[in-house]
């Protein structure tokens, strides 16, 4: 595995046929409009984008740069309770027309987790390996604590409840503000996928090989480390502004280190670093969730947690990984 | 400068500083609230002493986050629980007058329990994933906390199970200067002799040289003619005892429910990484910070009106260890 062979691996799935999964990714509201299932199932999908867009950001730089966060829900976090105050207090305070509040909260929660990003990562790129994983974690508990504390402002225990959804363009209704994410998540995938595959990109993935070597080189490896966590987060950031106007709800439990956890399974279930990777792994944990959580109630967290084990032993490599596996076995089986 | 000039300068200082942050306690607070939070203050130094030691050796030696630790912790409360019921089912023995209390098979049996699921656990799964990345043992261990919190759950349900202090520890007692539950002074010498146990057993005893030399390269302890193997299984099982030990002597205390090791878990975590992972004396030191920061913490930032002021320090204070001593307080400044 070669530093070079990494990121093409991503478009693997590709061959998969990626114009008939967004296709009837398109056409899925049309079902639900025509009974077949149930709205919920459209929500259910938007949440999937959301967390998608969410990874994204996550494997830019757990995947190609090789810095484990233990912290992303501190920006998950953050972007939803930036977007949701924004939400409840912008019309009042600044008469602004419910059509923007949601440009407005995207905005500043991508500028905020971007200058979050700046502090937090200019601090823990000097650390590697496990010392990373713990002194983000030690970050995002800290705006847990905020979170939970400062209750004037983000109603501490209770959350946020009472958020009122922007009506750009009808996405205060669910089928509309589903292509919405759908088209917000395709930009983010392009965007990332055009930076990974762009020489910075190569220059991150360079540095997850061997940091070292690329310091000899020449490369600034803290710059661009420090890049590369700005990024990822201001990209969460965005997920999490997302996450506000769907469920008009915003708790603590989005700072919970759980919460943090949650994305470093779904990214690893999936396939770190390959981007439709985790987005598979985020779809597979949420769908599983709904399908085990109605049919067992909380049971379904031992299942889970037996797929994780299991994954973890036999397949490093994720969901992905498995997918080559199969793919070598049956070209070689040709042969 | 001459480095011992250093030291030892800055040990005067912060000798000073405690010195003249207890004068200004004793002048500022009655000496019972003070005495009150400095009780409170070791008992939670004490149970995170035990549970942390266990996660550093494991974090130092097997280089493995251990997050399994949490739940290892509440299977001992929960094994003490029923060790205890058993034992008043069956009815309590006595030896001539002299009856022991059920308590004391808890506090004995569910660290032994504990210690064979640990030691299954590592034999099992965690063994297999040593050469990998750690952030491979930290999604094993997380899947295993899912798995066993369920079967917990599934078990012995949601609510909170009641557990009865040994009689002899009904009550309070006087101190003088203030009154003080006989349990939690209980806890205290008890956590304390476990604790120099443990030191003991690491400083006396081959075992205990094996730990440390182990934390500094197990390759060569391996090439010393020493079992790796059935050492790693060991070190696991030595840590899920203590976090039993810890686990039964809280559960007086606090709630047995299958979620009490989520809370505890970040602030030992939080241990590991003031202290240096691997380090028995990091853990000791990193606990008594970090308890006695909440504790008079919590009376002077009431006092001020910024309750939640020490809980987003000791987050900050963390940060500033990692970032001036990324390897903690004791920690070994190059982990192989």
């Amino acid at each position: 595995m070669s530093a070079l062979t990494q990121p093409r691996r991503a478009k693997l799935p590709f061959a998969l046929g990626w114009i008939p999964v967004l296709l009837l990714l398109l056409l899925l509201p049309l079902g639900a409009e025509l009974q077949l299932f149930s709205n919920f199932y459209i929500n259910l999908f938007t949440k999937i984008f959301i967390f998608s867009v969410l990874l994204l950001g996550y494997d830019l730089l757990a995947g190609f740069t090789g810095m484990v966060s233990f912290g992303h829900a501190m920006f998950f976090g953050l972007g939803a309770y930036t977007t949701g105050l924004i939400l409840i207090h912008s019309q009042a305070l600044f008469g602004l027309p419910p059509e923007l509040t949601i440009w407005l909260g995207m905005l500043m929660s991508v500028l905020l987790c971007a200058v979050v990003g700046m502090i937090v990562g200019f601090l823990s790129i000097r650390t590697h390996g496990v010392y990373f994983i713990f002194i983000t974690l030690a970050f995002a508990q800290f705006f847990h604590s905020v979170a939970f504390h400062w209750s004037d402002v983000t109603g501490g225990e209770n959350g946020l409840p009472g958020i009122k959804a922007s009506t750009f363009l009808g996405i205060d209704h669910q089928t509309n503000y589903y292509y919405f994410v759908l088209a917000v998540l395709l930009l983010c995938y392009m965007l990332i996928r055009r930076v990974v595959n762009s020489p910075f990109g190569r220059t991150l993935v360079g540095i997850k090989e061997n940091e070292q070597r690329m310091q000899f080189l020449g490369y600034n490896v803290r710059r661009y480390k420090w890049a590369a966590f700005v990024l990822s987060g201001s990209i969460s950031g965005l997920a999490g502004a997302l996450l506000a106007q769907q469920q008009l709800f915003v708790s603590t439990d989005l700072f919970h280190w759980l919460m943090s956890a949650e994305v470093i399974i779904m990214t690893w279930l999936g396939g770190v670093g390959t981007l439709i990777g985790p987005m598979l792994g985020g779809a597979i944990v949420i769908f599983f969730e709904d399908f085990f959580s109605s049919w067992m109630a909380d049971n379904w967290l031992m299942i889970m947690g037996f797929v994780y084990v299991m994954f973890v032993l036999f397949s490093p490599r994720g969901l992905i990984g498995l997918i080559e596996k199969a793919r070598h076995a049956l070209t070689k089986g040709k042969e | 400068m001459n480095p011992s000039v250093t030291r030892y300068g800055s040990m005067a200082l912060g000798a000073l500083g405690f010195v003249l942050l207890v004068a200004w306690l004793l002048s500022a607070y009655k000496l019972s609230s003070l005495g009150f939070q400095l009780f409170t203050g070791l008992i939670t130094s004490t149970v995170l002493i035990l549970i942390s030691s266990g996660l550093t050796f494991v974090a130092g030696i097997l280089h493995v986050i251990n997050i399994s630790h949490a739940i290892l912790y509440t299977l001992g409360a929960f094994f003490g629980v029923v060790i205890f019921q058993w034992v008043r089912a069956v009815g309590d023995i006595c030896i001539g007058d002299f009856c022991i209390d059920p308590f004391w098979f808890s506090l004995i049996g569910a660290p032994i329990g504990v210690g064979i699921v640990g030691a299954l656990l590592e034999r099992f799964t965690i063994s297999r994933i040593y050469s990998r990345d750690p952030i491979y043992g930290l999604l094993l261990t997380l899947g295993l906390t899912l798995i066993l919190t369920r079967v917990v759950e599934i078990i012995w349900g949601h609510d909170p199970l009641p557990f009865d202090s040994p009689a002899f520890t009904k009550g309070l007692v006087n101190l003088g200067f203030m009154y003080y539950p006989t349990y939690r002074l209980f806890v205290l010498v008890a956590g304390a002799i476990v604790v120099f146990l443990t030191w003991m057993f690491l400083r006396m005893t081959n075992f205990g040289l094996i730990m440390r030399a182990g934390v500094y390269d197990p390759q060569i302890v391996g090439a010393m003619g020493i079992n790796l193997k059935k050492a790693f299984t060991k070190v696991f099982a030595f840590g899920a005892v203590l976090a039993a030990i810890a686990g039964v002597i809280v559960s007086p205390m606090r709630a047995v429910e299958p979620e009490m090791g989520n809370f505890i878990i970040i602030d030992a975590f939080i241990v590991l990484v003031i202290g240096g992972m691997g380090s028995f004396r990091g853990a000791v030191v990193g606990a008594l910070l970090l308890g006695m920061s909440q504790s008079f913490g919590a009376l002077i930032g009431g006092q001020l009106g910024f309750p939640w002021l020490t809980e987003v320090l000791v987050y900050m204070v963390m940060a500033l260890v990692l970032l001036v001593r990324p390897q903690g307080l004791f920690g070994q400044a190059q982990l192989h």
